[in-house]
């Protein structure tokens, strides 16, 4: 496995939000997770990438603790370049991109390659166009993030996230804040990406994309994951009834 | 007087013979700007009444003795005045660039983590924005009364360095001390608006590429503050600009300073006060323009046009910016 959460929580003050989450996500995998709002979809990348700090659990990435460590007087967690270190091996695409609106397309795919992998400026002008060429829009390095559609702006923002060469992907709604016309562009890149061979953590609900991408979907909610399996069977024979209810929703939007 | 212009303008236009008309009986493929508004004779009316009006204060101002209009080639390139012009933009400018500083400081504390660290920034702003800047120059101008001497002493060995206060702060420093820190409160009110104009996902972007607090600082939140808060800054210049001339009150040398000082010798006090004011609406006028083409070069900037709703959406996370 290459990501392993073992029994994760997760609480905002009040809150109790990851109740004891378990998943597994394998080298080159493609893993769909679908589920209602709030159940703690969003949290749980968060903490993968520890945007957040989780209260209790384990994950492993490539079976490297991450986020804390355990020394003898008990767990500690990571110092802030440690937690950096691992969080680049993450990559993460937003709902609403946030990308950089200052800084020129090319840019925004640069600035981590020289900021954060310190390269020179030549070379990461050169891998972020070759990072812009994979979601198909080399043509719009020159321009400013407010000028493109939303399609395109999440297109750069997958473009920046897979620059930085991360061993998974995570995305978080991708396409949930787009006009229906410029989901599929969207759809197709991660496709695309998916079929490459990237191991990818989708949070999702186009019902067609998921069944055509995913080798495994998860349904959380309230926390955990109530059940996962293939798209056909999660589809056609859930063995929760919550499952079926859901997904019988969701198909029918 | 613009409107003025406008109308003639608009009269003199020509409408084209030959152009076709359309359905609605307009006519088509107009030339831009052909059609003309319709006739407004107020406008000569009260552009009369402004002109004559002008010219009789025109003429009651330059025949008026009482204004001694010789003050002015007597005084307005005089070296005491230029001096005093020099300093009124000494301060001006050293304040400018200190209070930014300060307000930077002060904005980041307020955003803080730490809640000491942001009442400690409250409580600045609270105190430099709340006392009067007269009150604040002639505290600073006589805080001998409250420290005779300042320096520097270590438990166990003494004092190390000490000199009276009265030879450090003279009107001038007091003058400094007083708009910076005075400034420095509300320039944090500008900096801090700009930091939580950014929306939260941009430091959550930046540090998921990998960037560290301080990278995302630097390289997003920190330019996108900028260029928010340089039009409010350019505004506060020119209120500084002018709040200069209450250093008068301490002896601080500025431009009101030296002409109150030649005055009280020579009695011309309207003249000198005429010259000390165009002076300032010299200074004024060309800080405006100044800030007329920052802010200009900022509005026209289409990074910050058309912000996406999206963006602006973003929920708020836990994670303060910091700059
Ligand atoms: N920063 C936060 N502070 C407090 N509560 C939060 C925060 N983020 C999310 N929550 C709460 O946690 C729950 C799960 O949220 P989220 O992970 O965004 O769910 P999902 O992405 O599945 O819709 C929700 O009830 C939400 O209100
Ligand atoms: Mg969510």
């Amino acid at each position: 496995m290459l990501l392993e959460i073992k029994d994760l929580y997760l609480s905002y003050s009040e809150t109790r939000v990851l109740r004891g989450l378990s998943l597994d996500v394998d080298s080159s995998e493609t893993v769909c997770i679908v589920g209602p709002s709030g159940g703690g979809k969003s949290s749980l990348l968060r903490c993968l990438n520890q945007l957040e700090r989780f209260d209790d659990g384990v994950i492993l990435l490539d079976g490297e603790r991450i986020g804390v460590r355990e020394t003898k007087r008990g767990l500690e967690w990571l110092r802030p370049h440690e937690v950096m270190a691992q969080r680049r091996q993450f990559g993460m695409v937003f709902q609403q991109f946030n990308l950089f609106p200052h800084l020129s397309v090319l840019e925004n795919v640069a600035i981590g390659l020289r900021t954060v992998k310190g390269l020179p400026g030549n070379a990461a002008r050169t891998q972020a166009q070759e990072a812009l060429a994979l979601v198909g829009l080399e043509a719009k390095k020159d321009s400013w993030p407010n000028s493109l559609s939303g399609g395109q702006q999440q297109r750069v923002a997958i473009a920046r996230a897979i620059a930085m060469k991360p061993k998974v992907m995570l995305f978080d709604e991708p396409t949930s804040a787009l006009d229906p016309e410029l989901v599929d562009e969207v759809l197709g890149v991660i496709s695309k990406l998916s079929s490459t061979g990237m191991t990818m953590l989708i949070v999702s609900h186009e019902i067609r994309f998921v069944m055509d991408v995913a080798d495994k979907v998860c349904f959380l909610e309230g926390g955990v994951v109530v059940e996962s399996g293939s798209p056909d069977k999660m589809i056609n024979s859930p063995e929760q009834e919550r499952t079926a209810q859901f997904l019988r929703r969701v198909r029918h939007d | 007087m613009s409107s003025l212009l406008d109308v003639a303008r608009r009269r003199r236009v020509v409408r084209r013979r030959g152009v076709p008309l359309g359905p609605s009986g307009l006519k088509l493929g107009a030339p831009v700007g052909t059609i003309r508004e319709p006739p407004q004779p107020m406008q000569y009316v009260l552009g009369g009444v402004v002109i004559v009006l002008v010219a009789l204060a025109t003429i009651r101002l330059a025949g008026d003795r009482h204004i001694g209009w010789s003050a002015f080639p007597n005084y307005f390139f005089s070296k005491p005045l230029l001096q005093g012009v020099e300093t009124t933009l000494e301060l001006a400018l050293i304040c400018q660039v200190v209070a930014v500083v300060i307000g930077a400081g002060v904005a980041a504390a307020r955003v803080s983590r730490s809640p000491v660290v942001a009442t400690l920034g409250d409580l600045y702003t609270w105190i430099f924005r709340s006392v009067p800047l007269l009150v604040q120059l002639i505290f600073w101008f006589n805080i001998a009364l409250l420290f005779p001497s300042i320096g520097i002493s270590l438990p166990g060995l003494g004092s190390l360095w000490s000199v009276p206060t009265n030879s450090v702060i003279s009107g001038f420093v007091a003058a400094l001390l007083g708009l910076a820190l005075h400034e420095g409160a509300f320039m944090a009110e500008i900096i801090r608006g700009g930091i939580l104009s950014v929306p939260a996902g941009q430091k959550m972007a930046a540090l998921a590429i990998g960037m560290s607090n301080r990278q995302a600082s630097r390289y997003v939140i920190r330019p996108q503050v900028l260029r928010v808060t340089i039009p409010a800054m350019g505004n506060q210049f020119v209120g500084l600009l002018k709040a200069t001339a209450l250093v008068s009150v301490i002896g601080g040398g500025d431009l009101l300073t030296r002409a109150q000082y030649i005055y009280s010798q020579n009695f011309q006090v309207v003249g000198l006060l005429m010259v000390v004011t165009v002076w300032y609406l010299l200074l004024v006028s060309v800080a405006s323009l100044a800030q007329r083409a920052i802010e200009r070069h900022f509005s026209n900037d289409r990074r910050l046009l058309a912000q996406p709703a999206t963006q602006a959406a973003t929920p708020s996370l836990a994670i303060p910016a910091e700059v």
